[in-house]
C-alpha cells in the first residue's frame, strides 16, 4: 500500500484494517489520537487514561470492521466511529470508579451500543483467546502471528525456513493445538 | 470455549481460507451452502473465526505501544493574541511567580488535593478488643484489631486479608481494611475493599456513613475530584460537609 493513510478512501481503509496493514494502522491511530487526548484532559483525565482508552478503543475498532459490524458507507466515518467508541468508554470509566479500572480492556464494549448485534459471549471468547495468545510465548507465537496476521501462507512459510511444507503445517496444527488447550486449562 | 472443537488440519485451513476470502467462487459456494445446513460445521466455522480474529486482535493490541511513542508530545495551544498578551506581562508575571514561589516552595510542593487529605485523614478507632474469658487467645480478627489500634497497619493488613480470602463480604472487616490501606499509603488499595463496604446490599451496617467518607478521601488522595465528592455526599456526617464544602 504506498497510498498514504490520509489519502485512503474509507473502504480502502476498511480493507487495509482487515488484512492487518501495519503502516495504515499506525497511520490511523496517529491521526486520530490527538482528539481523544484532547476530551479526556478536558475532563480531569490524565495522557495516561487517554492513551489507554485509546488503545481499547483502537482494538474494538479493529474488531467491528473485521466482523464487518461497523461499515463506514453510512453516516459516519471510521475516524468519527473511534472517536465515539473512545469517548463511551471514557465516560464509561469516569461514570464509574477508578477500582474498575479494569473495565477498560475489550469486554467492556460488550456494554456499548455501539455494537448492539454483537454479543457479549462472542467478546468473552475473543478476550480469552486474546490473553491466552499474549501469555502464549515462544516459537508458536511467532508462527500463528505469521499465519493469522501476517496472512503467510505455509509454502512462504516453508520457503523462508528452509524447510518442506509439511513441516510448517505439522507444527502450525500443533501450535493451534496448545493455544487450544492453554485456552481450556487456563484461569485467564 | 472451555472444550477444544475438534478441527481437522484440512479443514482448519478451508476455514482459514473462509475467513481470508480465498475461497474460489465454486469453494465458496459449498462452504455456504455446508454452513446453513450443518450445525456442527458452523459451530466449526466461528471457533476457527474467533480463533483468527483474536490472534489478530492481540498482536494489534500489542503493537499500539510501538505506535504510541510515534505520537508528537502536544502542547497546549496558544493563540497568537494570547501570546501578544502574555508578552506585554511578561516580567510582570516572572517577579510575581518569583515572588510567590520564594515565599510559598513548600506549600506548593505537594498538591492541594493531597494536602487536603493530609490535614483531613485520620484512621478511624480501633474497635475496643474483649477478651474472650472462655479462650486464652484472641481471635485472628483481634489480633489485626490490637495491631490497628498499635498503629501498625501492615500487619494488620497481613492478618486481615487472610480472613477475607474465605469472608469477603464481612463489612466491618473491609471497612477496617481499608481504613488500615488508607492509614499505611495504599490508597489504591482501600478503594475496592471501601467499594465493597458501601456497596453491600444490606444497608445496616452501622459505619456506612464513615466508610463514604473514608472512600471520599481515597479518591481524594488519589486526583479524583468526582467520586470524591459523590461519596462526600453520600457520608453527608460532618467531617464530610467540611471538606465537601473545601473542595468547591
Amino acid at each position: 500500500m504506498k497510498q498514504q493513510v490520509s489519502s485512503l478512501s474509507q473502504s480502502e481503509l476498511v480493507n487495509a484494517i482487515k488484512s492487518n496493514n501495519s503502516k495504515a494502522l499506525k497511520r490511523l491511530y496517529l491521526q486520530n489520537y490527538a482528539k481523544l487526548e484532547a476530551l479526556v484532559l478536558q475532563q480531569g483525565g490524565s495522557r495516561v487514561f487517554a492513551k489507554t482508552v485509546y488503545q481499547d478503543a483502537f482494538v474494538v475498532l479493529c474488531a467491528h470492521i473485521k466482523t464487518n459490524l461497523f461499515s463506514p458507507y453510512g453516516t459516519i466515518s471510521i475516524e468519527a466511529y473511534l472517536f465515539e467508541i473512545g469517548k463511551g468508554l471514557w465516560h464509561q470509566f469516569i461514570e464509574m470508579s477508578p477500582s474498575h479500572a479494569n473495565v477498560l480492556n475489550i469486554d467492556a464494549a460488550a456494554k456499548l451500543k455501539v455494537a448492539p448485534n454483537f454479543s457479549s459471549e462472542h467478546y468473552k471468547i475473543l478476550q480469552r483467546v486474546m490473553i491466552n495468545f499474549k501469555h502464549m510465548g515462544g516459537p508458536c507465537k511467532q508462527l500463528l502471528k505469521d499465519c493469522f496476521f501476517k496472512k503467510k501462507t505455509v509454502k512462504e512459510m516453508a520457503q523462508e525456513a528452509q524447510v518442506k511444507d509439511a513441516n510448517i503445517r505439522q507444527q502450525k496444527q500443533l501450535c493451534v493445538q496448545r493455544l487450544e488447550t492453554f485456552m481450556a486449562t487456563s484461569t485467564f | 470455549m472451555k472444550t477444544p472443537i475438534t478441527i481437522s488440519p484440512e479443514l482448519f485451513e478451508t476455514i482459514e481460507r473462509y475467513y481470508n476470502k480465498d475461497l474460489s467462487s465454486m469453494e465458496l459456494k459449498d462452504f455456504e451452502r455446508l454452513h446453513t445446513i450443518d450445525d456442527d460445521f458452523k459451530a466449526q466455522v466461528e471457533a476457527v473465526k474467533h480463533l483468527i480474529l483474536g490472534v489478530e486482535l492481540q498482536v494489534i493490541k500489542e503493537d499500539l505501544d510501538q505506535f504510541h511513542k510515534s505520537v508528537p508530545n502536544l502542547q497546549p495551544v496558544v493563540s497568537s493574541k494570547e501570546k501578544a498578551r502574555f508578552k506585554r506581562y511578561k516580567r510582570l508575571a516572572i517577579a510575581t511567580a518569583l515572588c510567590i514561589a520564594l515565599g510559598s516552595i513548600y506549600y506548593f510542593s505537594t498538591p492541594r488535593y493531597e494536602k487536603l487529605y493530609a490535614n483531613t485523614f485520620k484512621a478511624y478507632p480501633a474497635l475496643t478488643v474483649l477478651q474472650d474469658t472462655s479462650s486464652n487467645s484472641d481471635s485472628e480478627f483481634d489480633i489485626a484489631m490490637k495491631a490497628y489500634a498499635q498503629k501498625t497497619y501492615a500487619s494488620a493488613i497481613k492478618i486481615w486479608e487472610q480472613i477475607r480470602k474465605t469472608n469477603r463480604q464481612n463489612d466491618t472487616l473491609n471497612f477496617y481494611l481499608g481504613v488500615a490501606y488508607l492509614a499505611n499509603k495504599q490508597e489504591s488499595k482501600a478503594i475496592p475493599v471501601l467499594e465493597r463496604t458501601v456497596q453491600a446490599k444490606k444497608r445496616t451496617f452501622p459505619l456506612r456513613k464513615e466508610a463514604h467518607f473514608y472512600l471520599a478521601l481515597a479518591y481524594l488522595k488519589l486526583g479524583y475530584l468526582k467520586p470524591s465528592k459523590k461519596h462526600l455526599k453520600l457520608s453527608g456526617n460532618s467531617s464530610s460537609k467540611t471538606l465537601f464544602s473545601k473542595l468547591q
